[in-house]
């Protein structure tokens, strides 16, 4: 007799952690509600910060919104060396696990030349100087606009 | 439906432009026969090069892994559609599993994001 599969959500309840980790997981366009549009800017905005206290390098978060179908914010960024870049990897996952964005994938190569971040509607892309070089995603993405995500400073 | 001796396209700027499979990676028992058959849309292939542009990095005779990115048999999404090319296509990787190439051509299939793919969707112009 074939087993009958459980849906989770009957056993936690609509809304549990695996509902939530599911809807998520789920590869979608964009953001629909402006609260939750917001919320993934934020997250970006946050992420490209955390990346400069981390000492990353040539940081570049650009709106990609109307160009993409898959994905509404690229964030570019440059390591000086494997542990670093897996480093920074592990925080912002860590970021996306405080803010609660769900993570679709995570791809990088053995070395760590180029770390991909996928959290569905912002993608990281972590790479050695060289390989950003070589792979030229700035171009790629010419048209889209730049987003400024310093901190203010104080004038003090 | 991808299996050995399929021609594929080569669907970015490696400068191969048609390769031959002779192996689908993935799928073998313990006594080391190889049990899969047959590759769709984000699984990995060993290749042949058949032709490519003179002048270019890759030359006639190399082989090299791929991963698909188009097919001509129709492959079912969750919503009941279906998603089908006018020819099968592959992108050459590294044995890193980075594209070879910087740039890819035409359409990739969405369901390249899902395997884990996202550096090909990325270079990518567009996504079906």
């Amino acid at each position: 007799m074939p087993k009958k599969r459980i849906d989770p959500s009957l056993i936690l309840g609509p809304g549990s952690d695996a509902d939530a980790s599911r809807a998520a997981r789920k590869p979608r366009a964009r953001a629909t509600d402006p609260k939750e549009a917001a919320q993934i800017l934020n997250f970006a905005v946050e992420s490209a910060r955390l990346i400069h206290d981390l000492h990353g390098e040539d940081i570049l978060l650009l709106d990609v919104r109307g160009l993409s179908e898959l994905t509404d914010y690229v964030l570019i960024a440059s390591g000086t060396s494997e542990r670093q870049i897996r480093s920074l990897a592990d925080d912002i996952d860590d970021l996306a696990e405080k803010t609660g964005v769900g993570r679709l994938g995570r791809e990088l190569d053995g070395p760590a030349t180029w770390v991909v971040l996928d959290f569905v509607d912002v993608v990281v892309h972590l790479f050695e100087p060289a390989t950003r070089a070589h792979y030229d995603l700035e171009m790629l993405w010419g048209d889209a606009e730049k987003l400024p995500w310093r901190r203010n400073s104080n004038p003090s | 439906m991808i299996q050995p001796e399929s021609r594929v396209d080569v669907a970015d700027n490696t400068g191969a432009k048609i390769a031959m499979v002779i192996h689908v990676l993935k799928g073998s028992t313990g006594r080391g026969k190889f049990t899969r058959k047959m590759a769709t849309i984000g699984d990995r292939v060993v290749c042949s090069v058949k032709k490519a542009m003179p002048g270019g990095e890759m030359k006639a005779g190399t082989v090299v892994q791929g991963v698909v990115v188009r097919t001509r048999f129709p492959v079912r999404r969750s919503d009941g559609s279906y998603v089908k090319f006018d020819r099968s296509a592959i992108v050459l990787i590294d044995p890193e599993g980075n594209p070879r190439g910087t740039r890819i051509f035409g359409a990739v299939a969405r369901e390249l994001r899902e395997k884990n793919y996202m550096k090909i969707v990325s270079l990518a112009s567009e996504v079906v």
